[in-house]
């Protein structure tokens, strides 16, 4: 097989102030015609920098400083961009991991279409029109003539990025370049976009070279994956190979840290059988919210975010809510707290309404961690300040020194010493400031803990690491946890119970153990089907095949 | 990859590292520190008394001598005056600036964190200050109280709190919606202790940033004031008044009157300005 592109002993360094970073350092990869590569590695590994590098599109403080890149028979590294443009879209179609961004919102689909299909196809204005359409129809965009009239932000993500790569694909390019296509995707989403990709380049004989942090992604989408870290290839091989039997140990910790969906049953650890006392009670809980209205000069209208909600948290248990972007979670888990105020319904915390009395008690005992520690940490005030404060404030602590102490203790608790008390947020990794966002809300010694997409922001090894502190705090500090989450295996590692959320209502809740059970609804389904096993041969023979083995078994 | 206990290398200097680098802010600073010295230590510096003349001494030509810059119409030391001159004004768009700060400050937070019917009218009044034309508001208070420092500190501190009220409105609207402002309401805090504890100090840099620029043009307005008749009075030396009675000696000889107190206010803005931008670059990364 003759490769389409071989990159061999790249090297790309950034100058920082003050600073050189190796970001790709003497990388290895070939890709050949036809083929689908999936190259995998945690963030900051150089592997978006090794695809940047590919079409000349690196940051201006980039600078490859070595190796080549050659695409078919041409060297690449040294070209100017008058040359490269040759190969650009024509030769090597890019993909981006946000269509948000990548698209242009000043200009319709159709047009932005037709410009890529003139430039390249060097066809007429009607031709390239229909040239559009007929790539609408391939992406499997219906309403084609809606569509080409549309501007990116009058479309859903998943059609965004359809219509990304169509735009990619039109010009026939022999190798298409995806960079995280799906990370910004819904899980049911998700799938679809990469079915359509995969399709569309066995058709045309297309390589594919795809981008991701996510072993499920490999495993569905690609039959070679090179595995990065640090700038370098650390482990290369046929996809089957590498993810059933790794070689390399930095890519057994990564497959291992990710949690498996029916994994569950092979968790060692027993739990306690928690207390049959609810601990938080929603009753027909619902939220509207008011959009437009005077002074914003859009006609007013309301969106109903959570309606009709009722549940109830039993003390020592950890519920899992899942649903898809949109469905309501996150503002369920503020109505809860009364964060935000609830429209209907009553809610309920250990017995006393919420609302009734004052909320100080009930914000020492009720915690949250939010998703982003990165945004959810106050960036101008150091670590031990943070976490000492509310505790002053809630009457934890006796008096400033006592809060230090407590602020110090919780830090060693979520496994961070004396000496981050002192630094400011940009200071830690997006691990640590997670802990940091978990040692702020123990250190309160709450009675329920909400977990607002808790590592949804982190690195798969990094994850495992905070879900596995996550239950060591909660067997220590005898905690009740309701997680919310977007990913059905991280949901279902973590939870005794799970509730599944689809626009603002909850359709059902049900024991993790029948989660396969065929009684479950068809959104609940849904998600399961989106789910992309790592190891596809374990609950079926083919890929398409073992989602609906699971269900059966 | 980062483990829970390694740390990320410091890829950035500190701050005070990429202010000394900055060549601008430094140069900023430095033309600053020496116009203040220079202002405090006029007393001691000045060759000469600057409010008395000597008649028979009248419009002196640059390096006359005795008179290094000079003399005016009415034979007082150029050089004199221009080191006195900065006092009055500097000490007066300096502290206006800073009274115009606070106030705007505490507005634009207020604004943002109110509700929306409050939020829009006090944004409205806003409105209405910036389209009332100040040098009304310089008459109105010289009609009010005499002509003086008083007129001056009332006219800047009205002219620039509507400016600093919408950029503190602006940039605490953002804050507002971010996620830590959330987690602070999560932690018991309070409305006044998440205003003052959590988003005023993500909004100090890019208020003394704004405020460093604003004393810049309030140097020029303060003196095009005292030049009116309105600020500092005469006998006192103030660069603006200088300038207006320099002016009537400009076309007869004597460019130097006018010229050395405007090459003074020039400077003083200009610093103040580049110490302003260098402050952008140092705490707004």
């Amino acid at each position: 097989m003759t490769a389409v592109l071989g990159i061999s002993g790249l090297s790309v360094e950034f100058a920082l102030p003050g600073a050189v970073v190796h970001a790709v350092r003497g990388a290895e990869l070939s890709v050949g015609q036809g083929e689908v590569v999936a190259l995998v590695g945690e963030s900051g590994s150089g592997k978006s920098v090794t695809a940047a590098a590919v079409l000349g599109l690196l940051p201006r403080a980039a600078r490859i400083t070595g190796g080549s890149i050659r695409f078919g028979g041409t060297e690449l590294v040294g070209l100017q961009d008058r040359q490269l443009n040759v190969y650009r879209g024509a030769g090597i179609g890019m993909i981006f991991q946000n269509p948000v961004t990548s698209l242009d919102p000043s200009f319709p689909i159709g047009s932005q279409l037709g410009d890529t299909a003139r430039l390249h196809l060097r066809v007429s204005r009607a031709q390239a029109r229909g040239v559009a359409r007929t790539w609408l129809a391939r992406v499997g965009i219906q309403d084609a003539d809606r569509v080409l009239r549309a501007y990116p932000h009058e479309l859903s993500g998943g059609m965004r990025q359809r219509v990304m790569i169509a735009l990619a694909s039109l010009s026939g390019p022999e190798l298409l370049i995806a960079d995280e296509p799906t990370t910004a995707l819904d899980a049911t989403v998700q799938r679809q976009v990469l079915d359509l990709l995969l399709g569309l380049a066995a058709e045309t004989g297309t390589a594919v070279l795809l981008i991701t942090h996510d072993f499920g992604v490999v495993s569905h989408t690609s039959s070679r994956v090179a595995v990065m870290r640090e700038g370098t290839i650390v482990e290369e091989g046929s996809t089957a190979q590498v993810l059933t039997a790794p070689e390399h140990p930095y890519t057994r910790t990564l497959i291992d840290s990710v949690p498996e969906i029916g994994g569950r049953s092979a968790r060692a650890s027993p739990r306690p059988a928690p207390v049959d006392e609810p601990i938080l009670e929603l009753r027909h809980v619902g939220k509207d919210f008011d959009l437009g209205g005077f002074g914003t000069g859009r006609q007013k209208s309301v969106v109903r975010a959570v309606q009709d909600v009722s549940l109830s948290v039993h003390r020592g248990e950890i519920f899992g809510l899942i649903g898809e972007s949109g469905s309501g979670k996150s503002t369920l888990a503020r109505l809860a707290g009364g964060l935000i105020p609830r429209t209907a319904g009553t809610v309920a915390f250990d017995g006393t309404e919420i609302g009734e009395s004052g909320t100080r008690e009930l914000r020492r005992r009720f915690q949250y961690v939010f998703q982003d520690a990165a945004t959810a940490l106050n960036p101008r005030l150091t670590a031990g300040e943070q976490i000492a404060r509310p505790l002053s404030r809630l009457g934890k602590a006796a008096g400033r020194k006592d809060a230090r102490e407590r602020a110090l203790r919780a830090l060693e608790l979520v496994g961070l010493d004396a000496g981050h008390a002192g630094r400011y947020p940009r200071e830690f990794s997006g691990g640590q400031r997670q802990r940091v966002g978990i040692a702020r809300a123990i250190a309160l010694e709450p009675d329920l803990l909400i977990l607002d997409e808790p590592t949804s922001a982190l690195d798969v090894s990094t994850q495992a690491a905070v879900l596995r502190l996550l239950l060591e705090l909660k067997a220590e500090l005898d905690l009740t946890y309701v997680v919310i989450g977007h990913d059905l295996a991280i949901i279902e590692s973590l939870s005794d119970r799970i509730g599944v959320l689809s626009r603002g209502s909850l359709v059902e809740t049900f024991e993790t153990d029948e989660l396969f059970s065929p009684q479950r609804h068809p959104q609940t389904r849904a998600l399961l089907d989106a789910v992309l096993p790592i190891h596809s041969g374990r609950a079926g023979t083919g890929r398409d095949s073992s989602g609906r083995e699971r269900e059966a078994s | 990859m980062t483990t829970a206990t390694a740390n990320p290398p410091r890829l950035r200097r500190s701050a005070v590292a990429r202010f000394v680098r900055n060549r601008e802010a430094m140069l900023g600073l430095l033309v600053l520190a020496v116009v203040v010295l220079v202002s405090l230590a006029a007393p001691l510096l000045a060759p000469a008394d600057p409010t008395t003349g000597d008649p028979a001494d009248v419009l002196a030509p640059i390096g006359a001598p005795g008179h290094l810059l000079g003399t005016d119409a009415q034979g007082r030391d150029v050089l004199s005056r221009v080191l006195h001159g900065g006092r009055g004004a500097l000490a007066v768009s300096v502290s206006s600036v800073a009274v115009a700060v606070v106030l705007g400050t505490a507005l634009g937070l207020f604004g943002a964190f109110a509700g929306r019917r409050v939020s829009g009218l006090l944004m409205r009044v806003v409105d209405l200050l910036f389209a009332f034309p100040v040098i009304l508001v310089a008459l109105s208070l010289a009609a009010i109280v005499q002509p003086g420092v008083w007129v001056l500190i009332g006219t800047v501190v009205f002219g620039a709190v509507p400016y600093v009220t919408r950029v503190v409105f602006a940039e605490a609207k953002i804050e507002r919606e971010k996620e830590y402002v959330e987690a602070a309401r999560a932690l018991g805090a309070s409305g006044t202790g998440i205003l003052f504890g959590e988003v005023l100090p993500n909004l100090v840099s890019s208020v003394v940033i704004y405020g460093t620029s604003l004393v810049g043009v309030n140097i020029v307005f303060t003196a095009s004031l005292s030049a009116l008749g309105l600020g500092i009075q005469p006998p006192a030396a103030d660069w603006g008044r200088m300038i207006s009675e320099g002016a009537a000696v400009l076309v007869t000889g004597n460019p130097g009157v006018a010229t050395f107190p405007a090459v003074a206010v020039l400077l003083v803005a200009l610093s103040f300005n580049w110490l302003g931008d260098g402050l952008r670059d140092v705490l707004d990364p």
